[in-house]
């Protein structure tokens, strides 16, 4: 999928720029750290979100669809193993309006598109 | 209780005439056990089971009592295979907390060998004596003279009958912040465990002070799982007050702290046990904030593809309608410019979303 980073970007990255991301904020370390298979996605997209000025340089439009994809994806796993959440929903819609604002010309059929993907995975 | 366990134990005396229940049910000082069993059981099959190992359970809790080694009580209790680990986790918490409510009860005695009843309330000695009501409250005894017997047997006050109507009073606010302490999340709960544990009461006088006044900004006394997020809180009404996080966008930081000063945002659970996160919240009213940031706004819904006015507008609005129904209080956006009030406004008339919008400009 282009637009999208996938896992090789992320063994690009020194690990001692992800445990800082991952020790110095309030995320939940029980979703971060653990051997669910939502975790790696979740750590995908803190890396995304908290270390963009320390990871090798993206469009936007790359770093923003990225962080939608693997934030979408973790919380479709997230449902399997725990169930809904209103709070990642409502985080998730937050991202949208930050994408709205941040990139007023955005093809929302992209994302349109990948979150049908994610549902059929 | 969950469970008459008196009653029960009378019915299994009649039924069986060579037992031990007695050992268990007719000596004071075991009354927290009975009530841990209390917690634990949920029918005659499990409390027969107990009954029929009266007297070990009998030895060993009063063992316990005697020499406080609870490590001892864990192995005494894993040795009686009759009855389920459920019986014996909750005889073990109680222990733990009888334990805990002796090392106040001795560091209040520590103060000068007795107490006189000079506590004032919200004083160190005010806090320990709301620690001890924590963990007698934990043993499972929730009214007020059960909790002076216990004080009596202890030797903290002399004479319930000689108790001033000053002194009744501190003791019953006492007894009741400890009752409500039970009522604080794990976070909270194992906090007020360490210090004690580390003999440091000028940080269990902080951490029950915090409790009590917990309608102050910024003391949080709890911890809520918002999405991906630990949120420090505090609980308010229906819901949490908790620290908010500040947005990347400057303009938006500004616009939510215009709606809410205190740099806090409000948590309401839903029945799903997730939490819905707001601006604010003025009476019954809860609060969201909306700052378009150009001309071309998310918030102008009606000119936005179906994806984004679904997935940015309708969802969340729905979610929080939902979760505000639930507690009985209502929703209002408050949105920077008139065209996206008028829009939003028309959408939820369209889709039946009961939520106000309201124009708060920049």
């Amino acid at each position: 999928m282009e637009n999208i980073v996938d896992k090789k970007y992320f063994d690009k990255i020194d690990s001692k720029i992800i445990d800082e991301i991952f020790n110095n904020n309030s995320f939940r370390k029980e979703l971060i750290l653990s051997n669910f298979k939502c975790s790696e996605c979740l750590r995908f997209y803190l890396i995304l979100t908290c270390g963009k000025e320390k990871i090798p340089v993206l469009t936007n439009d790359i770093l923003y669809t990225s962080r939608y994809y693997w934030l979408n994806l973790f919380y479709h796993y997230y449902v399997r193993e725990f169930g809904e959440d209103a709070g990642i929903e409502q985080q998730i819609g937050s991202l949208i309006e930050e994408m709205a604002n941040i990139l007023p010309d955005y093809d929302w059929n992209l994302l349109e598109t990948l979150s049908e993907d994610i549902s059929k995975m | 209780m969950k469970f008459p366990v008196y009653e029960a134990a009378e019915e299994y005396k009649k039924n069986n005439a060579a037992n031990d229940v007695h050992l268990l049910t007719e000596d004071p000082s075991l009354i927290w056990v009975i009530v841990a069993v209390a917690g634990a059981v949920i029918d005659v099959a499990a409390l027969t089971a107990v009954f029929k190992v009266a007297k070990p359970i009998a030895e060993a809790t009063k063992a316990f009592d005697e020499g406080g080694d609870i490590l001892k009580l864990q192995k005494d209790l894993a040795a009686i295979t009759e009855i389920s680990e459920h019986v014996k986790k909750n005889i073990l918490l109680a222990a733990e907390a009888r334990a805990n409510a002796r090392k106040m009860f001795q560091s209040m005695f520590q103060v000068d060998g007795m107490l006189k009843m000079v506590i004032l309330p919200g004083g160190a000695e005010f806090a320990k004596l709301v620690a001890t009501a924590y963990y007698i409250a934990k043993q499972g005894i929730l009214n007020f003279h059960s909790f002076l017997l216990e004080l009596k047997a202890t030797r903290l006050i002399d004479d319930i009958a000689k108790l001033t109507d000053e002194e009744r009073l501190i003791l019953k606010n006492a007894f009741e912040k400890g009752q409500e302490l039970t009522k604080a999340d794990t976070y909270l709960a194992g906090e007020i465990d360490k210090a004690i544990a580390e003999g440091d009461f000028v940080k269990l006088e902080k951490l029950i002070n915090g409790f009590q006044d917990a309608g102050g900004v910024g003391t949080y006394t709890t911890k809520i799982k918002w999405g991906i997020q630990d949120i420090n809180a505090r609980p308010f009404e229906k819901g949490y007050w908790g620290k908010r996080i500040p947005q990347s966008e400057p303009r938006i930081d500004a616009y939510e702290l215009k709606i809410n000063p205190n740099n806090e945002s409000f948590y309401v659970k839903n029945s799903e046990g997730s939490f819905v996160q707001f601006e604010n919240i003025v009476d019954k009213t809860l609060q969201d904030g909306k700052l378009g940031m150009d001309k071309s706004s998310i918030y102008h819904v009606l000119d936005k593809p179906e994806f984004l006015r679904i997935e940015s507008i309708l969802k969340p609005a729905q979610r929080q309608v939902s979760v505000a129904k639930e507690v009985g209080y209502t929703v209002e956006w408050l949105v920077s410019d008139q065209k996206a009030v008028d829009q939003l406004t028309q959408y939820f008339i369209d889709n039946n979303i009961g939520i106000v919008v309201k124009l708060l400009l920049e």
